[in-house]
């Protein structure tokens, strides 16, 4: 009954963490307002990452290219309300190829609904595109990290090839009108600041309420036995492409947010790198726990900002040492020593032993097969 | 002579030019228990992996009620009725007693129709049912990681009954029991006998006999001998082969 137990309490701090967020624009300054909605933007990535890689052991290095898709929707909405009718100033100043007319695929987000649309959409279509292809074949652990790490790679490469159509590197940025809001005033950003909290907690909902559904159950037996799903007659399939697809989405939602409150998108915010930060910060938050991922993606976030700004010769070796660390001593991450922690002040200590017992290795779980007696004894 | 519930015709399954299964035809009829044994690498096991699809075999077909599911996907195998406990406990182990045997125990395999809904009434007593069955009730909110290894066998057990499969393929049912435990495990199997067909794979002998039901020896991938236990356990090939007398 402990595991209820501890639920309730992380359902219970999860509240109270909300309802202190909700409640930051009385005692933050606009600035450090703007850049909290920036983390929880992450935040809202990393309750998708929990359902695919805690829940059903699928590790995705390339959750930057669904965070991109929605955040460039954005984006080039935003910059077509710039530009006022006009050709963006990118475009009009490209020479290779030179153009004069906004592209087709580029004119439909003059439309915010539309844009608004593509934002949800397209990631998820991509994610779920992609797990079809990718699940249906069987493909999965290292494999499947390693197909999304190439993913994310040639999806930067392009962006940046195609300067004339994306800004290449230097991404899409100069914007501050949206729906007529004028972005840069202190009210607007502390209405987008309610509104990105508010789209976590609904995100963090929805996650908490698949997680305890059957569904939610039939996720955790695949990523401890994909095969015996099978054998009980399920096909793991289908619910590795819909719980992939909606890690898809909440990745995508989180982007759009970031774009808003960060003012700019570019490959460098969405590549290689920023994909692998983002599990190394899931994991070392707790990646089996929706909470603890949100905590431990907003705390790398904020870590990123204050450590890497301060003393940028430090950040890649912390970065290093938090991988390990998560990877040999806390493969539950801060969730796990948080548990371990309540069980030891709550509880006497020879149930201590067996309450941490079973440790998920970090990236693809084993199933070791055992020897029973009786086979031994009749060879 | 009625129709077999199940039919291999016969299979041969190479690894990589070791036949683990040679030219194998055997038969189950309906509502009967059957019971499969052999030494280590005789092919028991292959032999149940091809019924339910795990192992492609390279000749050879199975049939189920007459029809031909060599090729089908595992999850469908299953959905027609036909239900595995595997050797090594194969209980999910992060998941309680009770969400074991509800992800067993659902009626609907979608993931649409799994994303609302409870238990339904019957679903919920079959459950019920069960765990009473295997002797787990008092466990139900226990992870199933943290049961020990007899119990594991029987939540397994558990898992393959709740299903209520027509056909419920039994690999080494009573591992790592005791003989109180193995003892109850026979009784038990041959209640499902009375509605459900059973195959049982083992070669713990004082096992086999308590269930009291005819014998099929298999030995390097071919079928020995068949019979009745007492046949089987005086038939010279047998002593040869099994027992390892001489060799």
């Amino acid at each position: 009954m402990s595991k209820n137990a501890s639920n309730a309490l992380g359902f219970v701090i999860a509240l109270l963490g909300f309802i202190g967020l909700f409640m930051a624009p009385s005692y933050l300054s606009s600035y450090n307002l703007s850049l909290l909605g920036r983390f929880l933007s992450f935040g809202i990535l990393a309750v998708g990452f929990s359902l695919i890689w805690g829940y059903t052991g699928i590790l995705s290095l390339g959750q930057g290219v669904f965070f991109a898709l929605g955040g460039y929707a954005m984006a080039m909405h935003l910059v077509l309300v710039q530009a006022d009718g006009a050709l963006p100033g990118f475009m009009a100043r490209s020479f290779r190829p030179r153009i004069t007319e906004l592209p087709w695929w580029w004119q439909p987000f003059e439309s915010a609904w539309f844009a608004f649309a593509m934002v949800l959409i397209l990631p998820t279509l991509a994610a779920a595109l992609l797990g079809i292809l990718v699940f249906w074949r069987r493909i999965s652990g290292v494999y499947f990290a390693l197909i999304t790490q190439a993913l994310v790679l040639a999806f930067t490469t392009l962006i940046v090839s195609q300067q004339t159509y994306t800004n290449g590197f230097n991404g899409l940025s100069n914007f501050t009108t949206l729906l007529g809001f004028d972005l840069t005033s202190n009210s607007v950003r502390r209405g987008l600041y309610i509104a990105t909290v508010a789209a976590l907690l609904v995100a963090w909902l929805a996650a908490q309420w698949l997680a305890r559904s059957h569904f939610g159950k039939l996720l955790v037996a695949i990523r401890d036995g994909e095969n015996r799903t099978r054998f009980l007659g399920y096909n793991p399939t289908p619910y590795k492409v819909v719980v992939f697809a909606i890690a898809g989405l909440f990745a995508g939602l989180g982007g759009a947010f970031f774009v808003l409150h960060a003012g700019i998108i570019s490959p460098a915010d969405v590549g290689v790198k920023p994909s692998i930060e983002m599990a190394v910060w899931v994991a070392f938050g707790g990646r089996e726990s929706i909470t603890g991922s949100v905590l431990g993606m907003v705390l790398g976030r904020f870590l990123a900002e204050d450590i890497s700004s301060r003393f940028p010769a430090i950040w890649p070796m912390l970065l290093g040492a938090v991988f390990i660390l998560v990877g040999t001593v806390l493969p539950r991450g801060l969730t796990g020593l948080f548990e371990r922690l309540a069980v030891l002040l709550t509880r006497s200590p020879s149930s201590l032993a067996s309450s941490d017992s079973v440790q998920e290795p970090f990236v693809t779980p084993v199933t070791a097969s055992a020897n029973t007696p009786s086979e031994v004894s009749h060879d | 002579m009625t129709e077999a519930l199940l039919e291999l015709r016969d299979i041969t399954v190479e690894f990589e030019g070791f036949k683990a299964l040679n030219n194998i035809s055997f038969n189950i009829q309906p509502n009967t228990i059957k019971v499969l044994i052999g030494p280590n690498g005789a092919g028991k096991s292959t032999l149940c992996d091809c019924v339910i699809g795990k192992v492609r075999p390279s000749q050879g077909s199975v049939y189920y009620k007459g029809r031909d599911i060599t090729a089908l996907t595992e999850y469908k195998i299953t959905q027609a009725g036909i239900c595995r406990k595997f050797q090594a406990p194969g209980v999910l182990e992060r998941l309680s007693v009770f969400d074991n045997l509800t992800v067993a125990a659902r009626e609907q395999r979608s993931w649409v129709k799994n994303l609302h809904g409870r238990l339904s009434q019957h679903e919920r007593q079959n459950i019920e049912d069960v765990l009473a069955r295997v002797g787990l009730t008092h466990k139900r909110d226990v992870q199933a990681s943290h049961l020990a290894h007899g119990e594991k066998q029987w939540l397994e057990i558990g898992m393959v009954v709740v299903q209520n499969p027509e056909l419920l393929l039994l690999d080494e049912p009573t591992a790592g029991m005791t003989s109180q435990e193995t003892a109850k495990t026979a009784e038990l199997i041959r209640q499902l006998a009375q509605d459900h067909t059973v195959l049982v794979i083992d070669h713990d002998m004082s096992f086999v006999e308590l269930l009291d039901a005819p014998v099929s020896i298999l030995h390097q991938g071919q079928l020995l001998v068949e019979g009745s236990m007492a046949e089987v356990r005086n038939n010279e090939e047998v002593i040869n082969v099994y027992l390892g007398r001489s060799h």
